[in-house]
């Protein structure tokens, strides 16, 4: 009989080695913050190994995993959003790691740019990475958000509209 | 000169390189060692890791939960936790007294989805003024998790769509080749205490081959005999809508232009179509690059142009105009009700305009903000019959400017005699239909 983990592990861990940094950076410009992305790319293999059986197509494993990168990364600024309503650290402070990330940065215009971006809405900044970082046709975008190639256009049209307006540009 | 997209796209880089080849911890899959916790890593600042541990237990519970949906989604797996067989029936607490009549008693939500918000594993029935949950449906058997919900003018009778492969058919049991979206009428009997889910007549509606769901938004008619379902990107590019009749099961169809702009909200999960009371007359938004305009359809009409009905108003986006969230037809029909943030967002202003000339007829309502405050979009909900008492979703008033954090999902509440009052047990950021 295959155990499967038996196989699964090493296929796992390859796709790691293959697609782990670019992930992590995904989540880095979703974050802003190294940490946190490699705890949501982690745990995004660790569900794709457990449940490696149940792939019907494993070809897609990259998506798959990309989708839980990104589904990773909302509960992330979910529940930071939660914590910045209350007491306590504010994400952006500036003893946070934003400072640190913000330091290897080239300059004021990215920092600007990326903080602007990081106070759109989640999905409004899932579609703007998903398509000007990676570069990914609305389709692929359509499938990573679960919605419609249709909604994805007005989605980014309107987010960088949004993006426009934080940057004091008129569009 | 550098575009915004130049600009994005040289900054989301620029944070990317910080992450250099070579430079990923190694993989621990669960089972292969001992596991001691998460690992720590330099870098991470006191304050951060004060708090990164339940983020990432949650994020790691999220993920586990999200990988289980998302195989079933991508995959196209048989359910691996079905919800209960349609028809259903849960138990449907009692109300709590409402303290405002003037609103229903009764809202669903549709929470978002553990892998994706536009999936929801759930549907909660709650009282509107209380926010007391009164029952909690699961997606039918076969159906994986609700998407899209939307209500008749009864406070009893609501339609719920649900996403999924759809249930075993037929002796061979065979199921659709993909992803469908079907729908199904919840039923609330305050009396009897139930709510009830069963499934319409209306046929699933199958994804785009490759691409998802094609669908933008549903609306039930007041009288909750009519089913309109908006495409925001039909076969083709078109936009298309289709008007079922939940009484004979006959389906009207109109579609738009290949280029002519896309049925669908200025917000993502919002609603783009809106009913009168009478039935005859459904409000379609068109998106059009940055402007949105307001169609009044004929629904006696036997379908046709999606977009030759009449134009009522037309709002555009920056610089022109202001962001508009999406509008909503009073049942009356003689209004058009439009929130919008406007130009150096410091002010939401619910806006009135005539549904038969276009002219602005006034603000109604203009909710201050700190500059920076706001970063959800407004949008109206419902309306009573003349647009006197509204329901909107709308960043919280008094709500601080945020830096560098997640936007906050708009909160609920009620707008009368130009004053906004927080619904107070109605969670932010679900998909709402009352």
């Amino acid at each position: 009989m295959l155990d499967w983990r038996a196989d699964a592990g090493p296929l796992v861990t390859a796709l790691y080695q293959a697609h782990g940094v670019g992930l992590i950076r995904l989540a880095v410009v979703m974050l802003g913050d190294r940490p946190a992305a490699e705890d949501v790319v982690q745990e995004a293999f660790c569900g794709l190994y457990r449940r490696w059986d149940h792939l019907a197509d494993t070809g897609n494993a990259l998506g798959y995993v990309r989708s839980s990168v990104l589904n990773g990364c909302r509960s992330v600024l979910r529940n930071r959003s939660r914590l910045h309503t209350g007491p306590g650290p504010e994400p952006g402070g500036p003893d946070s790691v934003e400072s640190a990330e913000s330091a290897a940065l080239a300059g004021e215009e990215h920092r600007a740019v990326l903080a602007a971006l990081r106070r759109l809405p989640a999905r409004q900044r899932e579609a703007l990475v998903l398509r000007y970082y990676l570069d990914l046709p609305e389709a692929e975008i359509a499938e990573s958000m679960g919605i419609s190639p249709g909604t994805v256009k007005s989605t980014v049209s309107r987010a960088l509209a949004a993006l426009g307006r934080l940057l004091g540009e008129n569009r | 000169m550098t575009t915004i997209e130049d600009r994005l796209r040289a900054a989301t880089r620029a944070a990317a390189d910080t992450v250099v080849p070579g430079s990923a911890p190694p993989l621990r899959l669960p089972g292969t060692e001992p596991r001691r916790g998460r690992v720590r890593r330099s870098g991470a600042g006191r304050r951060w890791a004060d708090w990164a541990a339940p983020l990432a237990a949650a994020a790691a519970v999220t993920a586990v939960i999200a990988g289980v949906l998302m195989v079933t989604r991508l995959a196209d797996l048989p359910q691996s936790r079905p919800g209960p067989p349609a028809p259903g029936t849960v138990h449907l607490r009692r109300a709590p007294s409402t303290a405002n009549e003037a609103i229903p008693s009764y809202v669903v939500g549709l929470a978002p989805g553990p892998l994706l918000a536009a999936q929801s594993n759930r549907a909660v029935v709650r009282a509107t003024a209380s926010g007391a949950v009164l029952a909690t449906l699961s997606p039918p058997r076969g159906y994986g998790s609700f998407a899209w919900v939307t209500a008749a003018a009864d406070d009893r009778t609501f339609v719920l769509a649900a996403y999924g492969r759809g249930p075993a058919t037929g002796s061979a049991r065979a199921r659709p080749a993909g992803n469908t979206t079907g729908f199904f009428l919840l039923r609330l009997d305050p009396v009897v205490g139930t709510a009830r889910l069963t499934p319409l007549s209306v046929p699933p509606q199958p994804d785009l081959p490759g691409m998802g769901t094609a669908i933008s938004g549903i609306a039930l008619s007041p009288d909750g005999g009519q089913l309109a379902v908006a495409f925001g990107n039909a076969p083709g590019g078109r936009s298309e809508l289709k008007l079922f009749d939940l009484r004979s099961g006959s389906v009207r169809v109109w579609r738009g232009a290949p280029s002519g702009g896309e049925l669908a909200a200025d917000e993502l999960g919002a609603n783009p179509m809106s009913w009168t009371a009478d039935g005859r007359t459904l409000a379609v938004d068109q998106w059009v690059g940055l402007t949105i305009n307001v169609h009044l359809l004929d629904t006696e009409a036997a379908g046709g142009d999606l977009w030759s009905g009449r134009r009522a108003v037309t709002f555009a986006h920056w610089p022109s105009g202001s962001v508009a969230g999406s509008a909503i037809i009073t049942s009356d029909g003689t209004k058009i009700i439009a929130m919008a943030v406007t130009r150096h967002a410091t002010q939401i202003q619910v806006n009135e305009f005539s549904a038969s000339t276009g002219q602005a007829l006034g603000t109604v309502v203009h909710l201050r903000y700190r500059r920076g405050a706001i970063t959800s979009w407004p949008s109206v909900l419902w309306s009573d019959s003349s647009g006197s008492t509204l329901i909107v979703k709308t960043t919280r008033p008094g709500t601080k400017p945020i830096k560098n954090a997640d936007a906050i999902p708009g909160a609920f509440g009620v707008i009368t005699n130009g004053h906004f009052t927080l619904l107070p047990g109605i969670p932010a950021g679900e998909m709402m239909a009352w």
